[in-house]
């Protein structure tokens, strides 16, 4: 046990719910007027219905558990819809579960999605800062990056245009580069690795290998299994909610193209 | 401006070896999807659906997915509901942690508002004196009112700065939530920043605000008096009760989208209710007998109603308070203005409690 190393992210029978449509709806039918309408319709026999009206609830997560310890980076693959996105929202905090408990050690920065923060009015300069400390830098720590940020997003003399006026690869790279130099104790990485241009997606990678050799503790969730494969030793499988394999990259990645070819071939009976 | 060199790169990049094998399999596997995809509500896309296909553009390959596991398809019986405490203190003390964020989210509404709008702040400062203008010839001039022997348009402003600081610091505090919705869905940090960083910009348009009633104080001979040192002590209850009512309707406006059209209409009724076009004797005053007029001349609230008044609505001393500091050069009346902090202090502890119970979810909902 002593060998060890100290968990950072400590997952423990994690459940989480959604009622459906809930994520991205902002209400249930049931909730608003035009859908009580709409279901009163259906019951008056006005209008034909798929005949459920029920609220389901769907379980982006059943029953997890796994742990991350110092300096490990974990891939996490797994279909779309499978959860992966929901685990690190709950490690982050971004949301509560539904029962269960997440125990996470330090800082935890994450590297989502890159437009969220960054405001197309305010010029780059501005946009570093903002972004910066919505990511959990001080403004200090940001001005003292500045240089080595702007560097790497080769922006050079746009830095004081408005981003409304960049292109979307140039918007990209802005955000990424704060988002790589935040340095925290864990980074969580969500399907990010992927934007910009092939030469910058390079730059990024060589970014992760140079933290990763510094100690840098990961959680990386990708559909990029080569990113996946260099970066990190052991992979969580999620499928639909459960784990379905936890262990040695290469084991748990040629189980889960098995898995898609199987469904596929599945699928090809008549 | 010169356009910037550079374009987002063409949508048939160059294919690398390595890629394009796994971009194989995975393509081969999901020719159909489709098929079995069918998670949608109505029939139509399922959730996310739209999301998955910018992805797959973006990434250049498809994307397996599954549908998502249902109540009946779980393998074990789903643990209740589990539900964790909220700590008020650490709430408070993570907020302080993040104080930076709030100010810079204040810097980025201020730098927004200002920097798109030709006039700047003219528009921020232009809607109550457009209402002092109105109120000084429809209550001033047409019905008048009375205006406790001040001159009708200093009487009305004095009380329409605090008032307009009110009404935006609650629209810009609900709309900061909404509008903040990209990062509250992808960035942990405490949700009740968003309703903050809203109060505090309002209350730079309420500075500017001040500036020009001091002005126009100063034009009607009324000049600085020692009251306004207690400024600070009306601005403070105000300030309570407005962190306690944004706090709330940010937190509604999450859930319910219809606040954009009831806040708004709430305020209008709030305006009339409050002693902001009239003076405080209309609504809650003794009788009077005035030179010239046989009967005598009450507020329409008598006996208890006159007393509750003051609890229901706090924003009546508070407004008053303001006049009386700036205008007329007198103190607040204390025993209201202090019953006026009490209920906005509890008020404000209570909707902050709540805030900080539902807010961990809102990230699913928003």
């Amino acid at each position: 046990m002593s060998s060890e190393p100290r968990p950072m992210v400590d997952v423990e029978n994690v459940w989480k719910r959604f009622k459906l449509g809930e994520r991205r709806k902002g209400l249930t039918k049931k909730r608003t007027l035009a859908g009580q309408l709409t279901a009163a319709m259906e019951r008056s026999g006005l209008k034909g219905g798929d005949g459920g009206g029920a609220i389901s609830n769907i379980w982006a997560l059943a029953d997890v558990s796994f742990t991350v310890g110092e300096g490990e980076a974990v891939g996490i693959i797994g279909p779309n819809g499978s959860g992966k996105s929901t685990v690190l929202k709950l490690i982050s905090r971004i949301t509560d579960p539904w029962s269960g408990h997440i125990r996470t050690r330090g800082r935890i920065g994450s590297l989502i999605e890159i437009k969220s923060g960054i405001h197309p009015e305010l010029t780059g300069r501005e946009n570093v800062y903002l972004y910066g400390t919505i990511l959990g830098l001080s403004r200090k720590d940001v001005r003292k990056r500045f240089d080595e940020i702007v560097d790497f997003a080769e922006l050079g003399r746009f830095i004081d245009t408005p981003v409304k006026r960049y292109s979307s690869g140039m918007e990209v790279r802005l955000g990424f580069s704060v988002a790589v130099h935040l340095e925290p104790d864990v980074l969580l990485i969500d399907e990010v690795l992927s934007v910009g241009d092939e030469a910058f997606q390079r730059r990024c990678l060589a970014r992760m290998d140079q933290l990763r050799a510094q100690g840098q503790t990961l959680v990386f969730v990708s559909h990029i299994l080569p990113d996946v494969q260099h970066l990190c030793p052991r992979v969580v499988y999620l499928e639909r909610g459960v784990v379905r394999i936890d262990g040695p990259s290469d084991q748990v990645i040629a189980q889960y193209i098995q898995d898609v070819n199987a469904r596929q071939a599945d699928r090809g009976r008549p | 401006m010169e356009p910037p060199e550079e374009r987002p790169p063409s949508s048939n990049e160059p294919d690398s070896p390595d890629f394009d094998v796994e971009r194989r399999w995975v393509k081969r596997a999901n020719r159909d999807a489709d098929a079995f995809v069918t998670v949608g509500d109505d029939g139509a896309r399922s959730p996310g659906e739209d999301e998955q296909l910018i992805e797959e553009e973006r990434l250049h390959r498809v994307i397996p997915r599954v549908k998502p596991r249902t109540t009946e398809e779980l393998e074990t019986q789903p643990p209740p509901k589990q539900h964790y405490p909220t700590h008020v203190g650490e709430a408070l003390r993570e907020l302080w942690a993040t104080r930076e964020v709030v100010l810079t989210f204040v810097e980025r509404d201020l730098r927004v508002r200002y920097k798109q709008a030709a006039l700047g702040a003219f528009w921020a400062i232009v809607q109550p004196i457009m209402l002092m203008v109105i109120f000084s010839v429809v209550f001033g001039k047409i019905a008048k009112v009375g205006s406790e022997g001040l001159p009708y348009p200093a009487f009305s402003y004095a009380a329409l700065v605090p008032w307009s600081l009110f009404t935006s610091s609650i629209s810009y505090a609900t709309s900061g939530v909404v509008g903040n919705s990209a990062i509250i869905r992808k960035i942990h940090m405490p949700r009740e920043i968003f309703a903050l960083s809203g109060i505090l910009s309002s209350g730079v348009d309420y500075a500017v605000s001040m500036v020009i009633l001091i002005v126009m104080l100063a034009f009607y001979g009324i000049y600085p008096a020692v009251s306004w040192i207690a400024l600070p002590v009306v601005l403070a209850v105000l300030a309570m009760l407005m962190i306690g009512v944004s706090l709330v309707a940010a937190a509604v406006t999450v859930y319910f989208r219809d606040t954009r059209y009831g806040i708004p209409l709430l305020m209008q009724i709030l305006l009339y209710a409050t002693p902001v076009a009239y003076p405080i004797s209309k609504m809650v005053g003794p009788c009077e007998r005035v030179a010239g007029l046989t009967q005598p001349q009450c507020g329409v609230l008598h006996g208890f109603w006159a007393d509750a008044y003051q609890f229901l609505n706090p924003l009546a001393p508070i407004m008053n308070g303001f006049r009386r500091v700036m205008a007329h050069g007198q103190w607040p009346e204390w025993s209201p203005l202090g019953v006026a902090a009490g209920v906005s202090f509890v008020g404000m502890c209570g909707a902050y409690w709540w805030y900080k119970r539902i807010d961990r979810t809102f990230a699913d909902v928003i």
